[in-house]
This record gives C-alpha cells, sequence and structure tokens, in this order.
C-alpha cells in the first residue's frame, strides 16, 4: 500500500524512472508517428511536404481502383491463409496431445520455419515455383502432367481447370496468389500448433474423463468438450492470425520479385499485390508518401472495424473455462 | 477421437515432411553443380559435394558486411529491448506509483497501432534526425516491445514479493534489488526476450529496406534479395546464401528452444 502523504516519494518517482526508456521509445517510434502520419497524410508531400491539401488524399484512394483491387487481394489472401492455419495447427496439436513417442521433435520440426528469415525461405519457394525448373513442375513432369506457371500465372484457378470462356481471368484469387497463400501456411502453421498445443495441455485431464464417464467418445468428446474449451484460443489465433496476415509484407515481396529496387513487386498483372504492398510502392518507387499514409490511414481503419467484428462474434461465441 | 498410433504416426510423418521439404531442397542444392541443380529429373542427393559454392557465394557479394550490419543491429536491438523492458517490467511488478494501471494499458494500446502506419512517418522522422543510413535508425525504433514488457512481467510477478519487502525493509535500493535479485532469478526469461528481439531483427525486411540505402549499410536480409536478382541463374549460390542466412537463427532457436516454445506458447508472442 502507498502511504497517502507519501505518493510522491522517492518510491514513487522510481517507478516512472523505470518506466521512461520503454516509455520514451514506445511514444516516439508508436504514438507520435500515428499523429504525425495523419499531419502527413493532409499534405501533397514528395521527398519533403509540398502543398496542404486537406483530406483529398483520402478522396483519392477512396476512389482510386488500383487501392480497391488491393484490397479485394488481400481478403483473398487472409480469407485463404486465416482458416487453414488454424485448422492445421488444432489438428497437429491435437495429434500431438496424445503423450506420443518424438512429440518433442515433432514440434520442433513444425515450428521451424516461423524462426526463419521469409527472405530466404521465400527465396527457396520462389525456386520451388519455378516455372522452368523449379521442383513442383518436375514432379508434374515425372507424372506426365502439364506444367504450370506458379507464382507467373495471374488466372484463377478456376479459369485454369474450367474449360476456356466459362469464367472471366479475373474472377478469385490468381493461381500466383494461392502459391503465396501456401508458403505462408507453410510458415506460420508450426506458430499456431505451439500455442494450441499450450492451450490444449491446460484443459486439465479430469473433464476428459468426466465426459468419458458419462459415455462421450470420439468425435462427441471434440465436439462437446475440446472444442468448447480451446475455444479462447482459438478466438485469439484467429484475431492475431487476421492482423498479422492483412499486414504481411516480406513473404509476399519476396515471392513475387521485389528486390532492393521494388520494381516488379505484386506482379504478375497486380493479382500479388496486396494493400501492404500497394502503400510500400505508392511511397518507396512513386514517393506519394502523403498518398501512401493516407492509404494507410484507410487500410488501419479496415482492421480496426474487422477486429472490432471479431472482437463482438467473439463474446457471444466463445466459451472460458470458470 | 479413435486413431490408431500407426495412423497419428503417418499424419505427423506428412506434415513433418512437407514442413522440411524446403530446407532440405535448399541445403541439398546449395551443394550441387549449377547444371545439376537444375537437372530433369531431379536429384535429391547432390552427385558432387561442391562445398565451395559458400565460399563462391560469400566472395559475389559482400556478406561479411551484411552479417556484420546484421548482427550489430541485431544484437544492439536485443540489448535495448531487453533492458528497457526489464526496466519498465520491474516498475510493474514490484513498484507502486499513481497510475501504473492507466500507464500498463497505455503500453498495451500502443500495440494496436499497425506498422503500415508508423513505417512512413517514422522514415520522415529518422531522416530530419539525420539517422537514415545509420545504425541508430536500424536499432532505436526497435528498441522497445510491449510483448516483451509483457513477458518479463509475468516472469517477475513469480517472484514473492515478500522478498522485495524485506530486501526494502534492510534499506536495499530498488536498482539494487532489481540487478541482484529479480534478474538473476529471471535469467532464461531475460534470455527469451532477448533471443526473440535478435531473431525478430535479424529476420526483417520492410524496416531496413527503408532506412538504409547504401550497399556497405545492408543487411543480410536485404542483401541476400539484392544478390537473388544479381545471381537469378545461379541458384546453388543463391541457395548457399539462404543456408548462411537461415543458419545462425535455427542455430540460436535449438539452443534455447524450449524455453522459446514455452514463451511463446504461453503468451502467443509473435516473433
Amino acid at each position: 500500500m502507498v502511504r497517502p502523504g507519501a505518493r510522491w516519494g522517492r518510491g514513487n518517482l522510481a517507478g516512472y524512472l523505470y518506466l521512461a526508456p520503454a516509455g520514451a521509445l514506445l511514444l516516439a517510434f508508436h504514438v507520435y508517428p500515428l499523429f504525425y502520419g495523419a499531419y502527413v497524410s493532409l499534405f501533397r508531400w514528395g521527398l519533403t511536404k509540398e502543398a496542404f491539401v486537406g483530406p483529398s488524399n483520402y478522396w483519392g484512394v477512396l476512389r482510386d481502383t488500383d487501392f480497391w483491387r488491393s484490397l479485394l487481394v488481400t481478403v483473398y489472401y487472409v480469407v485463404g491463409v486465416v482458416p487453414v492455419e488454424i485448422v492445421l495447427g488444432f489438428l497437429i496439436a491435437s495429434l500431438l496431445a496424445r503423450k506420443i513417442h518424438g512429440r518433442a521433435a515433432y514440434r520442433l520440426v513444425y515450428f521451424l520455419p516461423y524462426i526463419t528469415s521469409m527472405v530466404a525461405m521465400g527465396l527457396v519457394w520462389s525456386w520451388i515455383f519455378n516455372a522452368n525448373f523449379g521442383l513442383f513442375n518436375s514432379l508434374l513432369r515425372l507424372l506426365h502432367l502439364p506444367p504450370q506457371r506458379w507464382l507467373l500465372e495471374p488466372r484463377s484457378i478456376l479459369a485454369l481447370l474450367l474449360p476456356a470462356g466459362a469464367f472471366s481471368a479475373t474472377a478469385g484469387p490468381s493461381l500466383a496468389l494461392i502459391c503465396v497463400a501456401i508458403v505462408t501456411i507453410w510458415y506460420y502453421t508450426g506458430f499456431h500448433v505451439v500455442v494450441y498445443l499450450a492451450g490444449l495441455t491446460a484443459i486439465p485431464a479430469e473433464v476428459h474423463e468426466a465426459a468419458r464417464l458419462d459415455g462421450a467418445e470420439g468425435w462427441r468428446q471434440m465436439r462437446w468438450i475440446t472444442l468448447p474449451l480451446i475455444s479462447p484460443t482459438t478466438f485469439f489465433l484467429a484475431v492475431i492470425a487476421t492482423i498479422g496476415a492483412f499486414q504481411s509484407f516480406a513473404i509476399v515481396y519476396t515471392l513475387t520479385g521485389g528486390g532492393v529496387s521494388g520494381a516488379e513487386a505484386g506482379g504478375p498483372l497486380g493479382t500479388t499485390r496486396v494493400a501492404t504492398l500497394f502503400i510500400f510502392t505508392t511511397f518507396y518507387n512513386e514517393f506519394r508518401v502523403g498518398y501512401a499514409t493516407a492509404a494507410a490511414f484507410v487500410v488501419f481503419v479496415i482492421l480496426l472495424a474487422l477486429t472490432g467484428l471479431q472482437m463482438r462474434i467473439g463474446e457471444r461465441r466463445v466459451h472460458y473455462l470458470g | 477421437m479413435r486413431i490408431s498410433r500407426t495412423a497419428v504416426h503417418i499424419l505427423l510423418l506428412c506434415g513433418a515432411v512437407a514442413t522440411t521439404l524446403p530446407f532440405f531442397w535448399m541445403l541439398s542444392s546449395s551443394l550441387k553443380s549449377n547444371v545439376e541443380a537444375i537437372r530433369f529429373p531431379p536429384t535429391l542427393v547432390p552427385q558432387e559435394w561442391l562445398w565451395q559454392n559458400y565460399v563462391r557465394a560469400l566472395a559475389a557479394a559482400p556478406f561479411p558486411r551484411y552479417f556484420l550490419n546484421s548482427l550489430i543491429q541485431s544484437t544492439g536491438v536485443a540489448a535495448c529491448v531487453t533492458l528497457t523492458s526489464a526496466l519498465a517490467a520491474y516498475a510493474f511488478a514490484f513498484l507502486e506509483f499513481p497510475g501504473r494501471r492507466l500507464i500498463f494499458g497505455a503500453f498495451v494500446a500502443t500495440l494496436l497501432v499497425p506498422p503500415e502506419i508508423t513505417l512512413i512517418p517514422n522514415f520522415v522522422v529518422i531522416t530530419a534526425l539525420h539517422w537514415y543510413n545509420t545504425f541508430l535508425a536500424l536499432i532505436i525504433p526497435l528498441g522497445a516491445s510491449v510483448l516483451s514488457i509483457f513477458l518479463l512481467r509475468q516472469a517477475f510477478l513469480a517472484i514473492p514479493r515478500d522478498l522485495h519487502d524485506a530486501a526494502r525493509a534492510d534499506g536495499c535500493s530498488s536498482g539494487y534489488f532489481l540487478w541482484r535479485i529479480v534478474v538473476p532469478l529471471s535469467g532464461p526469461s531475460l534470455a527469451v526476450v532477448g533471443l526473440l528481439a535478435f531473431l525478430r531483427a535479424w529476420n526483417d525486411l520492410l524496416w531496413p529496406l527503408v532506412a538504409t540505402s547504401t550497399e556497405n549499410m545492408r543487411t543480410v536480409q536485404v542483401g541476400l534479395l539484392a544478390f537473388s536478382q544479381n545471381v537469378s541463374t545461379e541458384y546453388n549460390l543463391l541457395m548457399a546464401a539462404t543456408v548462411m542466412t537461415v543458419l545462425p537463427t535455427v542455430a540460436a532457436f535449438l539452443l534455447a528452444q524450449r524455453q522459446i516454445i514455452e514463451g511463446i506458447g504461453t503468451t502467443g508472442l509473435r516473433g
């Protein structure tokens, strides 16, 4: 307890002093940029501040078809990546929760991609997907199947499977985007496995035991005991995976041919140009800093609304223990 | 669910093969000749082990310089994050001061600010400070992490408060207590926080790409990306370079995998 007379004594001051270094850095590089960005977004801003333009950057962004297209690509990407990561993560974790031999080794292997660099693994994968001498096309050739252009294919998977003309070329995510999604899933599934495993092992064994005595086995045990009890973890993972996928940069950038110059990133035909790439190239290659910042704020508001929606749904659906 | 043990192992092994295949392919190709690397049908194990690919890759671009830059950046970030987080976590866990909960809430709220937004303003700020193309720009903006503060606060809360009260009654200063009691007792947590900060900085692409422009300031990730465009036809050299980029993080992870996995499993700390 703090003695009333000593509120601003030496002990109290110490608290602020200990917080000062972290607080100053957070203030300078996380809070201040938020306000400064809001300021920048109201200017025509190239290499330096040029002219005050009010909200016209925002009107520009909202009328920019390239921007909306990048958001659509982002939505395809997020919807393709998040559920798969969660389902795969849960399935693998529930297999690993059985106390089988080599559990630690499996966990280690699945987690390995997560600690490597996205640039390095993006380069490895872009070679595996290479249209001329990549591993996947070699496998297709061995099976006497036609080779694919993978990361260079702007057509959607439906357009590829169905007879020509049945679907327009722009319908659905391109094969290239699906390839990017596969690599993303490969990279993050281990993270989901580890978080799920921690959640699953935290469920008391007696709960399962009691359900078993009541006759719940197999699927019913899973449906009525495990899934409800693990739902806070699922909810947590869904929220952070959505935010993470919305902000993906390095993996998309590397796989789609972005180099130090930033050229070509988001190809083919812009079908992998997610919102972060739109913001980055507008800023880095075109030097439209005010416009790019306005776009970043629009994305932020959309993501905030999406997270808020998830929270509301989560509130109603998630079962907490106790 | 009732699945036999064998089936479980088969499923898990399939997943493990799918997960490790790119690593295997990277390693194997890094030792092949370029002709063998793009041969059809592909060879799984190199017919000829060309260890000199690594020497050639190192000579083909200033990789030692990239490694040094990344090492300085990542070590700097790790030291900075560990220090600022330990100090802040100590205040939140042990000290009483007005507005403690409010400030903690404000710290957590900064997690909501997305990197897309801070990227451009931070670029403008470091340019104004004349930090562009310096290590200060690579290190200082990454020097505080709310998730690390959170993780350390949890670790510090596990230390009995009686210990703190007793030390205080004995006239021990808070700095002495932090340094002599809390830090030694929380060694593994501090190591995990430091290591995760190191890995995050080592693997980062976006910020070093934006904050530096000259070759002598490039980090490993930016350098690797540049290298990939220069040697786009020599896959064996490219794979040797990626192995070298990934190796330090894998080694660090293997050394402290149990602590890292537990830290992430229980807090959901992302990178």
